[in-house]
């Protein structure tokens, strides 16, 4: 595996140096590097050690060529080594994902000493070209298809993480047409290769942007779970902003059909309070990480333009039997130019017994930029 | 001799008349400053300085705009939000965050608000109108500021379409630069004050390339706004200001 991403980089750096030769030349590089030091309570735990340390490095690194006139190669990787409670959690995750024949996870061991194992998350490691007609695109990319914060019906490629505290997404394998049809609309055309494991899709979108409202149909086929999935998306600004997708899932030849659908709005006082609510309603035949009836609420003030304190709350099958409800509490501070510090809280409420969450987590993040 | 003594006096009477622009309207004076300010289309790299209470934050971007369609392009390109773009289409706006590659669409208020956390709003950095098709005009007084000669004249909105409802300005008597600028609601609060530290000549254009904007709403805080390497009336087409070239 090291290998083929050491050699498949070096032939992009290769062919971006020969693509930019011309105004604009050789590659941008930049990223970022964050520790998160954690402390996780197990309220309820018989055992007398209830409190457990962990954390872990993240090293970002990112980079395109710099003249993108006729296409863009892009790289985003992430090094992550964790350390403490978090190592044992992503330990348990690589041995659960090598005997189970459902779970995949984004990221790959690269290196593995006792209990504590480095990880590589590739993000993006794609090739672009862009013609006259449509942009087409090839290799591992961000594929961001909904319109939702946190609950998307369509968003089937790269879905939101919900254990990171940004909601990062991870990437896809995919093969994509971007073909406009006017500066504010047009046609995309994605599929994604099949992983280990792991369901993959085939989509196509028509977009359009009037009354101040970007439209999108979309068709979706999951090929595993033979699932075709249609309907449309909107995001626009009526008083608040608001935004949703109503989606029906036809399955057994269009024979048995299933309803899915999400109701956003995000409204902001003086640029200093941001509010969010995204409602996902789902059908309980429909297979997916969340439940019938669940909610997502953010409440953001910003202090000044340096630090910010914000809540959330995300309800995964609200009243449901596996009801599970995550508050979360961050206070962000960016201390210096290129230094963000991060102090963060989640609290854990579920009904069914999970060993893999925490009751409560206290953490700091102390991000630099370069 | 008497004569030419004469003739001088004449011609010096009317160089000073001139010079204090006794001899301009109110509109006249509006259509000089949007000779020097208006564009068809500019291409720009700026940074701004954002200065909150004792601390400084700086932000690199690189614009490209154009006036037909109220249409601007802006990347950032420092270290922090690098990638981050803005595509600005009337009054509509969709911010592109390369990491999660993300449009997001922005409500129209939000133009009001403050860019990346600067004291300058969106319509302030990326406004391109003719000023003198907005507002009315009125002299009403004259000035001297770091010893430039001034009129000081009182803008009010002719149409609805505008950020501030009504401006007060000092105008260079010689150059007819804008030097100071006060922008009030229309119930007279006074939000922010511009003044213009900095004017380049291009051609018989005189240009602001670095000014200071103070939010008189935000507390302690002050954003200084400088451009550099600019070009004016560049060939932009269209197609720059899409949502596809955002995602590029």
């Amino acid at each position: 595996m090291k290998k083929i991403v050491y050699i498949s980089l070096l032939c992009l750096f290769l062919s971006v140096n020969s693509l930019s030769a011309g105004q604009e030349t050789g590659i941008k590089l930049w990223g970022s590097n964050y520790v998160d030091i954690n402390g996780y309570h197990y309220l309820n735990n018989t055992e007398s050690d209830s409190l457990k340390f962990g954390g872990m490095n993240t090293l970002n690194l990112n980079f395109h060529n710099r003249n993108k006139r006729y296409g863009k190669i892009e790289g985003n990787f992430d090094l992550i080594i964790p350390f403490g409670l978090t190592a044992d959690q992503f330990q348990n995750l690589i041995e659960q994902s090598e005997q189970s024949d459902t779970l995949s996870l984004p990221y790959y061991p690269i290196f593995v000493q006792g209990n504590a194992p480095i990880l590589l998350d590739i993000r993006k490691l794609y090739a672009s070209v862009y013609l006259s007609f449509a942009d087409i695109t090839l290799g591992r990319q961000i594929v961001n298809f909904g319109k939702g914060c946190i609950f998307s019906p369509i968003d089937v490629f790269s879905t939101v993480d919900v254990s990171d505290i940004n909601f990062q997404r991870h990437g896809s394998d995919i093969a994509a047409v971007k073909i406009p049809f006017s500066y504010l609309s047009g046609c995309d055309l994605i599929t994604e290769f099949p992983r280990k494991h792991r369901e993959y899709s085939s989509a196509l979108r028509l977009y359009h942007h009037m009354w101040g409202f970007d439209f999108a149909a979309n068709a979706i086929y999951k090929h595993r779970s033979d699932d075709f999935i249609g309907g449309i998306s909107f995001k626009g600004d009526a008083f608040v902003g608001i935004y949703g997708e109503f989606v029906e899932h036809c399955k057994d030849d269009f024979k048995t059909k299933y309803f899915e659908g999400m109701l956003g709005a995000d409204y902001s006082i003086k640029n200093t309070f941001f509010f969010r609510i995204e409602y996902l309603y789902k059908n309980p035949n429909i297979s997916s990480q969340w439940g019938k009836h669940n909610i997502f609420a953010s409440a953001e003030y910003m202090i000044n333009d340096l630090m910010r304190v914000s809540m959330n709350v995300l309800g995964s099958d609200v009243s449901g039997n596996a009801q599970t409800i995550m508050y979360m509490g961050q206070f962000y501070y960016n201390i210096l130019q290129n230094v963000n510090v991060v102090l963060y809280t989640r609290y854990f409420s579920y009904k069914q017994e999970n060993p893999l969450l925490p009751d409560l987590e206290y953490a700091v993040r102390v991000e630099v930029k370069f | 001799m008497r004569k030419i003594l004469l003739f001088i006096a004449i011609v010096s009477v009317f160089t000073i008349l001139h010079a204090q622009g006794i001899n301009f309207t109110g509109l006249e004076i509006l259509e000089r400053i949007d000779d020097n300010e208006f564009y068809q289309t500019i291409e720009y790299n700026g940074s701004m300085t954002i200065y909150i209470d004792d601390q400084i934050r700086t932000k690199e971007l690189y614009t490209l705009a154009k006036s037909d369609g109220r249409k601007a392009l802006v990347e950032f390109t420092n270290p922090e939000d690098y990638g981050t773009k803005y595509l600005m289409l009337e009054d509509e706006l969709w911010i592109y965050f390369p990491s999660e590659e993300e449009v997001v669409k922005i409500s129209g208020h939000m133009l009001k608000e403050g860019m990346m956390g600067s004291d300058f709003s969106y319509e302030d950095a990326l406004e391109s109108d003719k000023i003198s098709e907005k507002y009315n005009v009125e002299i009403t007084d004259q000035d001297t500021l770091n010893s430039h000669l001034c009129w000081v004249i009182t803008l009010n909105a002719k149409v609805k379409d505008v950020p501030y409802y009504s401006k007060k300005m000092w105008i260079d008597k010689v150059t007819f630069t804008v030097w100071k600028e006060k922008m009030y609601a229309k119930s007279g609060k006074l939000l922010k004050e511009m003044n213009v530290l900095e004017v380049k000549q291009y051609g018989g254009r005189y240009f602001p390339v670095k000014s200071e904007m103070v939010n008189k709403l935000r507390k302690n805080s002050k954003t200084e706004f400088v451009m550099k390497d600019i070009s004016f009336d560049v060939d932009l087409p269209d197609g720059i200001f899409s949502l596809r070239n955002l995602q590029h």
